[in-house]
């Protein structure tokens, strides 16, 4: 952290936003083609049954309808919406067709219709005659595994998905619960959070002259074209994806949603389709957070804390489809390793279907439910053995060179204490946090919480993260840069180019990203998931640089008769480090790979590939005073603090933007965010933004997120992520500050007022009794 | 592609007498729009109405008059950010003027109206409760000219109201409300940009620290907004104090009969109820 | 079907149209003109994201408007709020400040925060957030954008009252 940065570390601004600004940058949403139809989908009323028959002949006779493709139309490859699957050896279960013969979720397409415009798309909709058998169904993972219980898939006995297994496991945890002093264990359940970005799930497909072209929100979309090819049963260099904007992500563009129907649309219709859909399309369709829907845990420690045991249970509720519900049960559990030295573990998963929405991904993906679970339970355990909670995470936590989330992986950095210091003080612990068992008087109580977590840059080397980055130098001295993160506004293509400008010696100016970013042009990437954005992809951007410079300072070295070791750029500048006034502008130098004239012509296009192997952990220690009304149960965030340890800001205003957003979202998860799911029927309630709430600007507390910049030795200019991490923290941190304000444990999320209310009432029946 | 689609319909003429006209013709299949916040969100959900009455082609139905000593009259296109910017119905009708100020967002308030959300006769109508405890008079014009409806007797059951199919509800008009009259509205959501979990408003008549009569409404625990009358006469012509309060909050929870939805519970409601009606009271009796 | 002719302007262009009765504003600028700078995101007023000015300073959900209503009124959408290939300093301020990712609701909040400062040129904090209600953000945490509607302010306040007055109205 010595070397003088000119580009990094600055917060310069995102370029696309000057676009974006003026609502001149392309979404799904505003794409439009010549000739271009209007894709609509017929959903599902029921959430289990036979699709006997789809009569489709009355939409096919209104004007204007192009297509309507149903089951006949589907090849019947089996697949998976999660891309995601193609990162393991083995993959994860595929287990849907884009039609089925069953529909198994209220809102599961069971027909398409591509028309001339929206109106008559969705006339054309409503004309189609459906037959069903319905079945009955299963809403509950308890009711799933019952005997006798309705089977979601004929393949899965009694509903399981994937049956208890341990995983990661090491020591003798009974063993080491026998030697503890102090046992604590809860069971927690978590909601199933929407990501809910603001523009709906959409997409557009055309297929023409043999290929198809997607336009889609993809985060992966290397995998998102393989995976449509597979669906299709097309050769998959058939198929290319492009990435316009998206203004949606936060793990949504990590699964298929439209892309299939649209596909199968166009290539019926012979004109580009565009399927975008509604808000309560979006809600009801869209595989929402991965829902880990109960949490056992149990952990055990000695007197003085000495972390011993840690056993627990992550049992998920796939819903209709496996998604990524192993996935992310299995990050749960692989997250919950790092954080504590706990001398044994033994931690297993399960999943269970029901005739709920499947599962996709989102921000905090798995470790959202096993940090609520493990952090209130820390607290519990502070409070059993009298010690300060922020004690006992700094004494506690793994360091560099504990065990990482994967077996044989190390911890290259941890900057955890100095969260937690400034953590605390920025919250004021001292004032305010009063010791256990602190005697809180009146109505309105006020409590503070901590809470602390360990994260990952990027899912190597468990996951696939196969990364490419390439610059394109133009004559005047300016580049391209290619890659292929999702473009969901996490700004982190402004890293990127100020990465390469640092590396190279030039402007940030000089360094443009490409958008839409096109597979035919992009070199394999996985793409954005597991905050592996500014990490891995900007490790091969550092990469692509450095080879870029030498290929400069090689020409340079020729044209100034010097070595190039004695060369270096700064400020657009190639000088001699000796005789500095000696030099040449980085744009000549340029200018001369292009305009040589028969000497030596070269286009200097440099291709960086890298696969890394550490996961490099930012940590993070949040701390949240809240207030309590004991007479309503209704819980006021005053303050939500988070520190971050991010290795180095590449651009602290971007990687604030990040954390700032995570929080809100992390509170919405706390406090109200909750997909729910009728148990009679199936039918999703919360379907609009009326009843499925998120945050608005009058819901923010005052929240803050600080960085802590000590760098880690992996890391590109020493950065570590931050594009998931702004969101685990609030809701165990507002669990152990609600005890702290009126002494009531709530193990479950989110942490609404008819809960609290519930456990205040509970309290103080069993204290009179 | 704006991907919410309404269904067709045919709009009604401009001139209120043969609208009154066009709306007996067309009884059943008409609607009447104000701000269109509620019908039009009600259409894109598949609601049809085959004639649609827009009020904002109408002229002369914006305004908020005080007839001193009478009444306060609000138009019918009179919207919510104009009554939540009105510094008369600020300081005498505070109850309607929070319902207003809180109700929606700021375009939301932009468009929509006092007396569309009386009409929409929504159990959970912020304004539904501030009207209700401020004695409120709906009036209606129709083919034999104009009546006017108290409040107490406009909401028939969920979502129906007491006006006729070829009736429009023209203005709401509140009783002046004497130095001595004081009023608050409150509600709980789950964000702030949310329809009510339960919400009250509150009139008091007081003389020193007496209360000479009370109206209390309470929203979301029924099929309409409703009156708790028991709280009512419980505070009528005594002293507010802890005591009676106290009484006031078990009253209110064996008057009302909440349901569960999305938003809360009805055990929930049904407990919170007492306290928020004693919140609503305590809050008015600082503004006296 | 209905439909009437309508005349009104957009971003000072004036358009005539027959407009079937049923169709939204949003619809009519997004599908029919091809404004797609105004955004979809509910179609039921709960989001923000079709906020456009009316007549100046008032904002509106185009979703939730009856394009046929709008005879007469002049109508702004993010597109129009550029001068002579100027950034409104609202603009100018939520790309400095950070205040914008993925963007899908900035054309709406950045006009909701142009008629913030036309009504209050000197709004405090919580002027700023309740000003900013309708607007639902996914992405930033809204922190950011408190900050450029507040750096929005300083910049209109130096800059000349005439100035001012114009870079605002459109």
């Amino acid at each position: 952290m010595q070397e003088e940065l000119r580009v990094v570390g600055k917060r310069v601004p995102v370029k696309e936003n000057f676009d974006k600004v003026q609502g001149k940058a392309d979404y799904c949403a505003t794409i439009t083609l010549p000739g271009m139809l209007v894709g609509k989908l017929l959903h599902s009323p029921h959430a289990h049954a036979r699709v006997v028959s789809v009569d489709t002949s009355r939409a096919e006779g209104l004007q204007g309808v192009k297509a309507v493709v149903t089951k006949k139309d589907d090849p019947r490859k089996i697949f998976t919406w999660n891309v995601m699957t193609y990162q393991l050896p083995d993959g994860e279960p595929q287990d849907q067709y884009i039609f089925d013969d069953v529909v198994r979720y209220v809102g599961e397409p069971v027909a398409a219709v591509a028309a001339v415009n929206e109106e008559i798309a969705k006339k054309a909709v409503d004309l189609i005659e459906v037959e069903y058998d319905v079945l009955p169904a299963v809403f509950s993972v308890e009711d799933a595994v019952k005997k006798g219980a309705p089977r979601v898939h004929d393949t899965a006995e009694n509903n399981i998905g994937a049956p208890p297994t341990p995983v990661f496991c090491y020591g003798d945890v009974e063993k080491d619960f026998s030697e503890s002093d102090t046992i604590v264990e809860g069971v927690f359940s978590t909601s199933k959070q929407s990501q809910a970005g603001l523009e709906n799930a959409g997409c557009v497909a055309e297929w023409r002259n043999g290929r198809l072209t997607v336009w889609s929100q993809a985060q992966l979309p290397h995998m998102t074209k393989r995976m449509i090819a597979q669906a299709l049963d097309i050769p998959e260099s058939t198929v290319r994806v492009i990435q316009p904007f998206a203004g949606t992500g936060f793990g949504a563009g990590t699964d298929l949603c439209p892309e299939p129907y649209a596909c199968l649309l166009t290539m019926k219709a012979g004109a580009p389709v565009k399927v975008a859909l509604t808000r309560s399309e979006d809600l009801r369709m869209r595989f929402t957070r991965e829902h880990i829907v109960r949490v056992e845990m149990k952990m055990g420690v000695k007197k003085d804390g000495t972390p011993m045991a840690l056993k627990a249970k992550y049992t998920g509720d796939a819903g209709a489809y496996m998604g990524k519900i192993l996935s992310g049960c299995g990050v749960a559990l692989a997250s919950n390793i790092t954080e504590y030295e706990f001398k044994s573990m033994y931690q297993e998963i399960e999943a269970i279907y029901t005739h709920h929405l499947a599962c996709g991904a989102m921000r905090g993906f798995g470790g959202m439910q096993s940090t609520f679970a493990r952090e209130i339970l820390v607290d519990e355990v502070c409070e059993k053995i009298g010690m300060n909670p922020i004690e006992f995470r700094k004494k506690y936590h793994r360091g560099v060179g504990g065990l990482g989330w994967f077996p044989d992986t190390k911890i290259s950095s941890c900057g955890l204490d100095a969260c937690l210091d400034v953590g605390a003080e920025r919250i004021g612990w001292k004032g305010k946090w009063q010791g256990w068992g602190a005697k809180k008087e009146g109505i309105r109580r006020r409590g503070v919480g901590v809470a602390a977590m360990g994260w990952l840059s990027g899912a190597q080397p468990m996951l696939l993260e196969h990364t490419n980055a390439t610059l394109k130098f133009n004559s005047d001295g300016t580049c391209t840069l290619i890659g292929s993160p999702g473009l969901l506004g996490q700004g982190v293509l402004a890293a990127h180019c100020q990465i390469a400008a640092e590396v190279l010696g030039i402007d940030y100016d000089d360094v443009r990203p490409l958008t839409p970013q096109d597979t035919d042009i992009t070199g394999f990437d996985i793409g954005t998931h597991a905050s592996r954005g500014c990490y891995c992809i900007g490790r091969a951007v550092e990469k692509a640089a450095q080879q870029a410079r030498e290929l400069f300072l090689e020409r340079a070295s020729k044209k100034l008769g010097v070595a190039a070791d004695a060369l270096d750029i700064k400020e657009r500048r190639i000088f001699c480090k000796d005789d500095p006034e000696k030099g040449i502008e980085f744009r000549e130098i340029a200018q001369d790979t292009i305009y040589s004239f028969g000497k030596d012509c070269r286009q200097i296009t440099v291709n960086a590939t890298i696969e890394p192997t550490e996961f490099a952990p930012p940590w993070q220690a949040g701390f949240a005073e809240v207030e309590v009304d004991t007479e309503t149960g209704v819980v006021e965030v005053i303050k939500m603090i988070i520190a971050h340890d991010i290795g180095r800001a590449i651009n602290p205003t971007v990687v604030e933007g990040q954390l700032e957003g995570g929080q809100l979202q992390g509170i919405g998860f706390a406090l109200f965010e909750d997909i729910i799911i009728s148990s009679e029927n199936g039918v999703n309630l919360t379907d609009s933004f009326n009843k499925y709430k998120i945050a608005s600007m009058l819901d923010c507390p005052d929240h803050e997120a600080l960085l802590v910049e000590l760098g880690d030795p992996t890391g590109p200019f020493s950065a570590k992520s931050c594009g998931e991490s702004g969101i685990f923290l609030q809701a165990p941190a507002i669990a152990n500050a609600i005890y702290d304000a009126v002494g009531i444990r709530l193990r479950d999320v989110p942490m609404t007022p008819e809960r609290v209310l519930a456990a205040l009432k509970n309290k103080s029946s069993t204290q009179t009794n | 592609m704006s991907s919410r689609i309404l269904p067709e319909f045919e709009l009604l003429p401009h001139d209120i007498d043969e609208a009154v006209k066009m709306l007996g013709l067309h009884q059943g299949k008409a609607s009447i729009m104000a701000g269109g916040t509620d019908l039009l969100v009600m259409m894109g959900d598949g609601f049809r109405a085959d004639y649609v009455l827009s009020l904002g082609n109408i002229p002369d139905l914006a305004y908020i008059i005080e007839e001193s000593g009478k009444w306060l009259r609000i138009g019918a296109m009179t919207t919510l950010a104009e009554v939540a910017e009105s510094k008369v119905v600020q300081e005498k009708y505070t109850a309607l003027w929070q319902s207003a100020a809180q109700n929606g967002s700021p375009q939301t308030r932009n468009m929509g109206t006092v007396v569309g959300n009386l009409l929409r006769a929504s159990p959970s109508g912020d304004c539904c409760c501030a009207v209700l405890a401020l004695d409120g008079w709906v009036v209606l014009e129709g083919p034999q000219g104009r009546r006017e409806v108290a409040i107490d007797d406009f909401w028939l059951e969920y979502r129906a109201t007491a006006r006729r199919p070829d009736e429009i509800a023209v203005e709401v008009k509140l009783p002046d409300v004497k130095g001595n009259t004081t009023s608050a509205f409150r509600a709980m959501t789950r964000t702030t940009l949310d329809l009510a979990k339960l919400n009250a408003a509150v009139r008091l008549d007081m003389s020193g620290k007496q209360c000479e009569n009370a109206r209390v409404a309470i929203g979301a625990v029924a099929p309409t907004t409703i009156r708790v009358r028991k709280a009512e006469e419980l505070i009528r012509g005594k002293e507010i104090n802890e005591e009676t309060l106290e009484e006031v909050g078990k009253v209110v929870s064996t008057e009302v009969s909440p349901i569960d939805d999305v938003r809360s519970t009805a055990e929930y409601r049904r407990t919170i109820s007492g306290v928020l009606v004693k919140r609503v009271i305590e809050e008015a009796c600082k503004g006296v | 079907m209905k439909t009437h002719s309508t005349t009104f302007f957009v971003n000072n262009k004036e358009y005539t149209l027959d407009i079937p009765v049923h169709r939204t504003l949003l619809q009519v600028l997004r599908d029919d003109l091809s404004m797609t700078d105004v955004k979809y995101g509910c179609g039921a007023g709960e989001c923000g994201a079709c906020t456009v000015l009316v007549d100046g300073d008032r904002p509106i959900l185009s979703c939730l408007t009856l394009a046929v209503l709008m005879n007469g009124r002049k109508i702004t959408t993010v597109a129009g709020l550029e001068k002579e290939g100027e950034l409104h300093p609202v603009q100018e301020a939520f790309v400095e400040e950070g205040a914008i990712q993925c963007g899908y609701c900035t054309p709406g909040m950045v006009l909701k925060s142009v008629s913030i400062l036309e009504k209050n040129p000197s709004p405090t904090e919580k002027d700023i957030r309740r000003g900013l209600e309708g607007n639902i953000c996914r992405c930033t945490g809204y922190e950011k954008i408190v900050k450029a509607v507040q750096r929005a302010s300083i910049a209109l306040a130096a800059s000349s009252p005439v100035k001012q007055k114009e870079g605002g109205k459109v």
